[in-house]
C-alpha cells in the first residue's frame, strides 16, 4: 500500500512542479492527437455524414469497411505505417519514420474510421426530410450538408471527443512508428511504459494522472453537451 | 411560364402521377385538387425539383431556392421558431433580423422563441410559411396549407397567402380559395 | 501448462457434444488438476538450478546459447538466465534475486563488490564497440582511429546521434566518452534517448540515418537488416568493452546457490571455458576475446 501511496506522491509532485518530459510528453501527445484528429475529422465526418444521408451505391460495404477499421488495433496500424515509411517502403525517402509525423499518419488512420463511422451513425437516424426542407429554400447540395451537420451538432461533437480520446490513449502507433525517443517523439502513455520497464513507478504514474485529467474533461465536456442539446 | 408536357411519375408498377399537360403563367395562383393518391403532392415535388419524373419533361421552372415547396407535414430545423426562419433568410443573404417580420405576418410572433420541435402541427405550419416566405421565392407550392388549422391560423395563412406576390400552386383536395384564379382537377 | 488445458478442452467438449452424466464431468477436471500440480511441481522450486543476471545484449549475442549447455550437462545444474539492462541486472544481485551475475560496467561492479553485495569478480572477456553511422557518412569519421575525436565530429556538425538513454553498459560507456569529447550534444532533436535495448536502438538509428554506439555482437546479429557501416573500431583505449562475473554474496543472501555459482565462475575462467569463449564466432568473427580470469 505504501508503496502505491509513495507513487502517487512522487507523480503529483512531478505534475506541480513541472517535470521537463511529463510536459513535454503532455505536448507530443496534443500535438499529435489534435492534429491527426482534425486532419481525419476534416474529411471522415462530412463522408461519414454523406454515407448516412445519400446512402449511395454500395454504402453499405463502406460502413462495414469503416467499422472493420474502427477495430484494427494500434499496433495493427504502427506496423502498416512502419511499412510504409521505413526505408525499405514506399515513402522511405520523406525520412519520417520515428518521428512526430510518422504517429500522426498512424493516429489519423486510427481516427478516420471512429470519426467516419460515428458521423453516419448520426445521420442514419436522421429524419430525411432536413435535406428537402434545405434543398427546397434555396440551399446549394454542399450547403445542405453543412447544414445536416449543424443539426447533428451535438452527436458529431461526441463523436469528435470519443476519436480525440482514443487517439490521446493509444500506445501501439507510437511505439512502433514513434520510436518512444525522450524529449522528441515520446507520448504520455509510452512515457508510462517506458518508466514501467525502468521501474520507476513514481514517473510512470505522473502522465497517467495527466491523462485522466484530459479523460475527466472529454467526458466533462460530452456530458455539458448533451444536457443542452436535450432542452 | 412553366409548362409540363407528357408528365409521368411511376414508382415500379405503382403510377403516381400522370398529367398530359399544364401550362401555369408566371404570377397565376392556381389550385390543384383532386381526391388522396391523385399525385398532388407528387406533382409539387416534381415542380419543386425534388423528384425526377418517370418520363415527360417540365419547362420553365425556376432554379430550386426560387421555387420553395411547404409540406404538408413541414420539417422543423432544430432551434426556435426564430432560428427556423432566420436559416432561410440567410440562405439568401439576407439578415436574420427580418425574421421577426414574418413571423408577425403569419401571427406567429409569439412563438418566436419556443423550440420548433415543440410547436403543434398548426403552429409549426404557419412558421414554417413564415420561413417558405422569408426565403423570397418566385414560384411558392403548398401542399394543403390550410388542413389542421383554427380560424385565427386559417386567417393568418390566407392573408399571408394571398399578399404573396409570385406564382403560387396551392394543392388541396377541394380547395375553394376566393384568391385562386384556375383550379386543375387531377384524377387517379 | 498448456498440455493441461488442451486436454481439459478436449475433454469437455467431447462431455457437452453427448450426454453429460456426473462422471464424465469429474474426470476431465481430476486429470486437469492432476496435471497441473504436475507441472507445477517441475516448473517450481528448482533442486539444482542457478540464476545468472545479465545483460540483453549479452544474451542476444548467442555466447551464453554457446557456453553454457556444455555445462549443465557435465555439472547437472540448470541455468536460468534472465537478461534484463545493466542496472536492474546488478539490483537483482543486490536482492538477492540471483545467484550470480555477468556485467560490462566497471564502474558499477566495483561499487557492488565495494558495497559487499558481490564477492570475487572476475575479468572474464572483453568484446568491443564500434561507431555506426549512415554510408553517407556526413561527419567524416571513415578512417578514424580514435573514438573521442569521431564524437568530437559529430557534435560538431551537428550530425543525429541515437543513444542507448537507459544506464546500460553501452550507455555509460557512451557518456564516457562525450565527456571526453566536451559533453553530450544539445537538443533532442539532434541527440536521440530511445531508452530502448540495443536492437530496436539499431532499428531506429538505421531509420533515422543516425549514428550509434553498439557492441559489435548485436550489429552483427541485426546487420543483414541494416543499412548502418561501421566507421571506427578498434580503439583500445576507449571501446574495449571488458565483462565481469560477479559472485552474489551468499553471507549476505544465504539462500543463493552459492556452489552452483561458484562452478559457473570457475567453468568460465578455467582454460578450457577461456578456449571455448574465444572460439564462438558470429559471421566468421570472433565476438568476445578471453581476459584471463583473474
Amino acid at each position: 500500500m505504501e508503496f502505491l501511496w509513495d507513487g502517487l506522491v512522487e507523480a503529483l509532485q512531478l505534475v506541480a512542479r513541472g517535470d521537463p518530459e511529463v510536459l513535454h510528453a503532455v505536448y507530443v501527445s496534443l500535438a499529435c492527437t489534435l492534429t491527426a484528429v482534425t486532419l481525419a475529422s476534416l474529411v471522415a465526418l462530412p463522408y461519414g455524414a454523406w454515407l448516412g444521408l445519400y446512402r449511395p451505391r454500395y454504402h453499405r460495404v463502406q460502413v462495414f469497411l469503416l467499422r472493420v477499421g474502427m477495430s484494427v488495433p494500434t499496433v495493427v496500424i504502427g506496423l502498416l505505417v512502419f511499412g510504409f515509411l521505413s526505408r525499405a517502403g514506399p515513402f522511405g525517402g520523406a525520412d519520417l519514420l520515428y518521428s512526430k509525423s510518422a504517429i500522426i499518419v498512424g493516429e489519423i488512420l486510427l481516427a478516420f474510421p471512429i470519426a467516419g463511422s460515428l458521423a453516419h451513425g448520426a445521420t442514419a437516424g436522421l429524419d430525411r426530410r432536413v435535406v428537402e426542407t434545405a434543398l427546397t429554400l434555396g440551399a446549394s447540395r454542399p450547403r445542405a450538408l453543412l447544414t445536416v451537420l449543424s443539426e447533428i451538432r451535438s452527436a458529431l461533437v461526441a463523436a469528435l471527443l470519443a476519436t480525440f480520446g482514443r487517439c490521446i490513449t493509444e500506445l501501439g502507433i507510437a511505439m512502433t512508428v514513434g520510436g518512444n525517443l525522450l524529449l522528441s517523439t515520446r507520448t504520455l502513455p509510452s512515457t508510462i511504459q517506458h518508466e514501467l520497464g525502468r521501474g520507476d513507478f513514481g514517473k510512470a504514474v505522473a502522465p497517467g494522472i495527466v491523462l485522466l485529467v484530459l479523460a475527466a474533461l472529454a467526458a466533462a465536456v460530452t456530458q455539458w453537451l448533451s444536457r443542452e442539446a436535450r432542452e | 411560364m412553366i409548362r409540363v408536357h407528357n408528365l409521368l411519375v411511376r414508382f415500379g408498377e405503382v403510377t403516381a402521377l400522370d398529367l398530359p399537360s399544364l401550362t401555369i403563367e408566371d404570377r397565376e395562383r392556381l389550385g390543384i385538387a383532386g381526391p388522396n393518391g391523385s399525385g398532388k403532392s407528387t406533382l409539387l415535388r416534381v415542380l419543386a425539383g425534388l423528384l425526377l419524373p418517370t418520363s415527360g419533361t417540365v419547362e420553365g421552372v425556376p432554379r430550386p431556392g426560387r421555387v420553395v415547396l411547404l409540406h404538408e407535414r413541414p420539417f422543423m430545423l432544430r432551434g426556435t421558431a426564430m432560428d427556423n426562419v432566420a436559416y432561410a433568410l440567410r440562405l439568401r443573404g439576407r439578415p436574420a433580423s427580418a425574421a421577426a417580420d414574418w413571423l408577425e405576418r403569419l401571427g406567429a410572433l409569439r412563438l418566436a422563441e419556443r423550440p420548433a420541435s415543440a410547436l403543434s402541427s398548426g403552429e409549426r405550419r404557419r412558421v414554417a410559411l413564415a420561413r417558405a416566405l422569408a426565403a423570397g421565392p418566385e414560384v411558392l407550392l403548398v401542399d394543403e396549407p390550410l388542413a389542421g388549422l383554427d380560424t385565427e391560423g386559417l386567417s393568418a395563412v390566407r392573408h399571408a397567402l394571398g399578399a404573396f406576390e409570385g406564382t403560387l400552386v396551392f394543392a388541396a383536395p377541394d380547395p375553394e380559395e376566393a384568391s385562386l384564379e384556375r383550379v386543375v382537377r387531377l384524377v387517379r | 501448462m498448456a498440455t493441461a488445458l488442451v486436454a481439459l478442452a478436449s475433454m469437455l467438449r467431447r462431455t457437452v457434444d453427448s450426454e453429460a452424466t456426473p462422471m464424465s464431468i469429474v474426470g476431465p477436471i481430476a486429470l486437469f488438476v492432476v496435471t497441473l500440480a504436475a507441472g507445477c511441481t517441475r516448473d517450481g522450486a528448482p533442486d539444482r538450478g542457478l540464476r545468472l543476471a545479465t545483460t540483453t545484449s549479452t544474451e542476444s549475442s548467442g555466447l551464453l546459447a554457446h557456453m553454457l549447455p556444455p555445462f549443465e550437462r557435465e555439472e547437472g545444474i540448470e541455468v536460468q538466465v534472465v537478461a534484463v539492462g545493466t542496472g536492474q541486472a546488478l539490483e537483482l544481485g543486490r536482492r538477492g534475486d540471483a545467484d550470480v551475475v555477468l556485467v560490462h560496467a566497471r564502474t558499477l561492479e566495483d561499487e557492488f563488490v565495494a558495497q559487499e553485495h558481490g564477492v570475487d569478480r572476475r575479468d572474464v572477456m572483453w568484446n568491443d564497440f564500434v561507431i555506426l553511422g549512415p554510408p553517407s557518412d556526413p561527419a567524416g569519421l571513415r578512417g578514424l582511429r580514435d573514438a573521442v575525436e569521431a564524437f568530437r565530429r559529430i557534435r560538431a556538425g551537428g550530425h543525429t546521434f541515437l543513444s542507448r538513454g537507459d544506464d546500460s553498459g553501452t550507455h555509460v560507456r557512451e557518456l564516457e566518452i562525450w565527456e571526453r569529447a566536451g559533453g553530450v550534444p544539445e537538443g533532442h532533436d539532434v541527440y536521440l534517448e530511445a531508452g530502448q535495448g540495443m536492437g530496436r536502438c539499431l532499428v531506429i538509428a538505421d531509420q533515422r540515418r543516425a549514428y550509434v554506439l553498439a557492441d559489435r555482437g548485436t550489429f552483427l546479429a541485426f546487420r543483414r537488416t541494416l543499412e548502418l557501416e561501421i566507421f571506427v573500431e578498434g580503439d583500445a583505449a576507449r571501446l574495449r568493452n571488458p565483462y565481469g562475473m560477479i559472485l552474489v554474496n551468499p553471507r549476505a543472501h544465504p539462500h543463493v546457490n552459492a556452489d552452483a555459482a561458484r562452478a559457473l565462475l570457475d567453468y568460465f575462467t578455467s582454460p578450457r571455458g577461456q578456449r571455448r569463449i574465444g572460439a564462438f564466432r558470429v559471421d566468421g568473427r570472433v565476438l568476445f576475446h578471453p581476459a584471463g580470469g583473474r
